[in-house]
């Protein structure tokens, strides 16, 4: 069964939105976002800007500012790029009870092509103060992380894809996700894969092919980049021989930088890495991650490279 | 349902709102020459803006100890930069301790370069990036409005703008959104005082004929003198006369496609930047420059000796 973690997005906010305090905003993406299947229930409560993004989080946070819980949304790019300045100033300083939830993570925006795949999102989001940021894997866990952020007021930015992924954790309870936590798949000591949002199912896949010869792995969904696990992260340090970060991110800044700041702290080792080095490329999302070597074949390549060298 | 507007003003009140913007000016001025540091010009320009709308139009002083309640007014500094202003006002109120003044962009003390809600209480808005606060106050518009469909009675939310600050994109995006959303609960009021940083706005990038534009945008406009007391009172006062009317003809229209469409309000409040000190008035270098000993000191005796 697969689902792109946009649609859970979709869902939840239909399941959520009954609650009278919750207020949407879109600039103009609602069908793409999918806060458009909120608006058909909750219209009241739904606010389209249109094509003004900046304006939509400023209006995001004044809407907050009366005591509202707000999500606001558009693709990673024109949400963390075009209205970063907005985020920072009118969410983050403001302190404001504003989720912004983007869509069309990284390489997952496929065939617009680069000025629409946005690489930085991560890196520019968790060096915020006052912001937190997620990156759910799956339907369940983005629906999980949903329903922790709607219990506190505080700022919080999630990035979802719209790359269809397996259900990873249907046959899970939710309450097993946590803001802060990871999850583990696996005891593997032959490598220790750090992924997060699609690239988890791609980690799962390469697992799974590696134990057919004989490597064994095991796979962090790191779905809270900030906070991020440390205590997990270093228990993975010190039980595997590798570690590896997989990302749909620049290799700048994002979840390999978050990995090594944690082991450079407690535990330096050295980590290895896959992600974006370069703008992206317009395609359809399988050739686009497969030109940037950005898939499960890649990684079980590079792990097997690494320890046959 | 809007609860009743406010009489005209007389002699008496009149006198006693100029007393309170010389107040505010004095304020102003001391609060930038101790800190050596902050926007002056921007600060004294909108004083009797400033003194109408907190001790006259808006019914903030009623809600001091309530200052969470949906029913008071709003005050959204979006030119944040004048920040003295917006102090001078809550130390006035008594909401900020009138010792903070001298500790106005110091380490030791709350009151921040640009205003911060989190740490001084009476700012609604943490402003600095202009262009900004008017999406803010957009945001509070949409929810207020929400909240009285449902039976809430909410207060008005007044948006203080500068010139320079309408050359940012984002002002536009707002003003689309608050006409187009029909918010007849934001008034907004530019300070009109012609200069910005690097010279005069006209040189730099003339935002006129700004009145035309807005009209364009479907705003209910009033051009008067922002430092005359008198009108800054009558046209906030006629604002709210006019909405009224605006908002029984749509309700009783019968038709549905009526094409009555509730309208929000801007005051261009033309100022002179650093009015009051005679001079700072009108000049370029006055935006975010502060006096020296001895300016200070002339500039408060003109205050001081102000009839």
């Amino acid at each position: 069964m697969k689902k792109a973690t946009r649609n859970s997005y979709g869902e939840i906010l239909e399941e959520i939105g009954k609650d009278e305090n919750i207020f949407v905003v879109d600039a103009d993406l609602s069908s793409s976002t999918k806060t458009g299947m909120f608006q058909k229930l909750y219209p009241e409560r739904f606010v389209n800007v249109g094509i003004a993004e900046a304006n939509m989080v400023g209006i995001a946070s004044g809407i907050a500012s009366t005591g509202k819980t707000v999500f606001a949304s558009s693709f990673a790019i024109f949400l963390t790029g075009r209205a970063y300045d907005s985020i920072r100033q009118s969410v983050a300083y403001n302190n404001s009870n504003v989720k912004l939830v983007s869509t069309h993570a990284g390489l997952s925006a496929s065939q617009d092509g680069a000025t629409h795949q946005m690489i930085e999102d991560i890196s520019l989001m968790r060096t915020m103060p006052n912001m937190r940021v997620f990156v759910p894997s799956d339907d369940k866990s983005t629906k999980a992380i949903i329903k922790l952020l709607v219990q506190d007021e505080k700022p919080a930015y999630v990035r979802l894809s719209r790359t269809e992924t397996e259900n990873i954790y249907d046959n899970i309870n939710e309450d097993v996700f946590k803001l802060g936590s990871s999850y583990t798949h696996g005891m593997g000591r032959d490598f220790g894969i750090i992924a997060c949002g699609e690239t988890v199912s791609m980690a799962l896949e390469a697992k799974e092919r590696l134990k057919q010869e004989k490597i064994e792995v095991r796979v962090l969904d790191m779905y809270s980049i900030y906070p991020i696990d440390e205590e997990n992260i270093l228990k993975t340090a010190r039980e595997c021989d590798n570690i590896i970060t997989i990302e749909n991110h620049s290799i700048r800044g994002g979840l390999y930088s978050s990995v090594c700041e944690v082991l450079c702290k407690y535990y330096p080792k050295k980590v290895y890495k896959i992600g974006m080095n370069s703008f992206g490329k317009s395609g359809k999302d399988t050739d686009v991650f497969k030109y940037f070597k950005i898939t499960s074949d890649a990684l079980v390549k590079k792990i097997k490279d690494i320890i046959y060298d | 349902m809007r609860k009743e507007v406010n009489k005209k003003i007389d002699n008496q009140k009149n006198k006693k709102l100029e007393k309170e913007a010389n107040n505010i000016r004095k304020r102003v001025v001391d609060m930038v020459y101790t800190a050596k540091s902050g926007h002056i010009g921007g600060s004294l320009s909108s004083a009797e803006i400033a003194s109408t709308l907190f001790f006259h139009t808006m019914n903030y002083k009623e809600y001091l100890k309530d200052l969470s309640s949906h029913k008071r007014d709003k005050f959204i500094l979006s030119k944040g930069h004048a920040s003295p202003l917006i102090y001078a006002i809550l130390i006035e109120l008594g909401l900020v301790d009138e010792k903070e003044q001298h500790l106005f962009r110091n380490i030791e003390g709350i009151l921040q370069g640009h205003p911060d809600k989190l740490s001084t209480l009476g700012v609604d808005y943490s402003a600095g990036s202009l262009g900004q606060g008017l999406s803010f106050a957009t945001g509070i518009g949409i929810a207020y409005k929400y909240e009285e469909s449902k039976g809430n009675e909410c207060g008005d939310i007044y948006v203080l703008i500068g010139d320079g600050e309408m050359q940012e994109g984002q002002i536009w995006e707002a003003l689309m959104a608050i006409s187009n959303f029909e918010l007849d609960n934001i008034i907004i009021i530019l300070d009109k005082n012609n200069i910005q940083l690097d010279g005069k706005t006209e040189d730099i990038m003339n935002i006129d004929p700004i009145e035309d534009k807005l009209k364009a945008f479907g705003y209910e406009t009033y051009n008067i003198d922002g430092h005359d007391i008198e009108k800054l009172a009558s046209t906030f006062h006629k604002i709210k006369e006019d909405r009224e009317k605006l908002r029984e003809k749509k309700k009783n229209s019968k038709i549905k496609e009526n094409n009555i469409k509730l309208k929000p309000s801007f005051v261009i409040a033309n100022t002179i930047k650093g009015k009051g000190v005679s001079f700072m008035e009108d000049n370029i270098k006055w935006h975010g420059y502060a006096p020296n000993e001895e300016e200070y000191n002339k500039a408060m005796d003109e205050l001081k000796n102000k009839k």
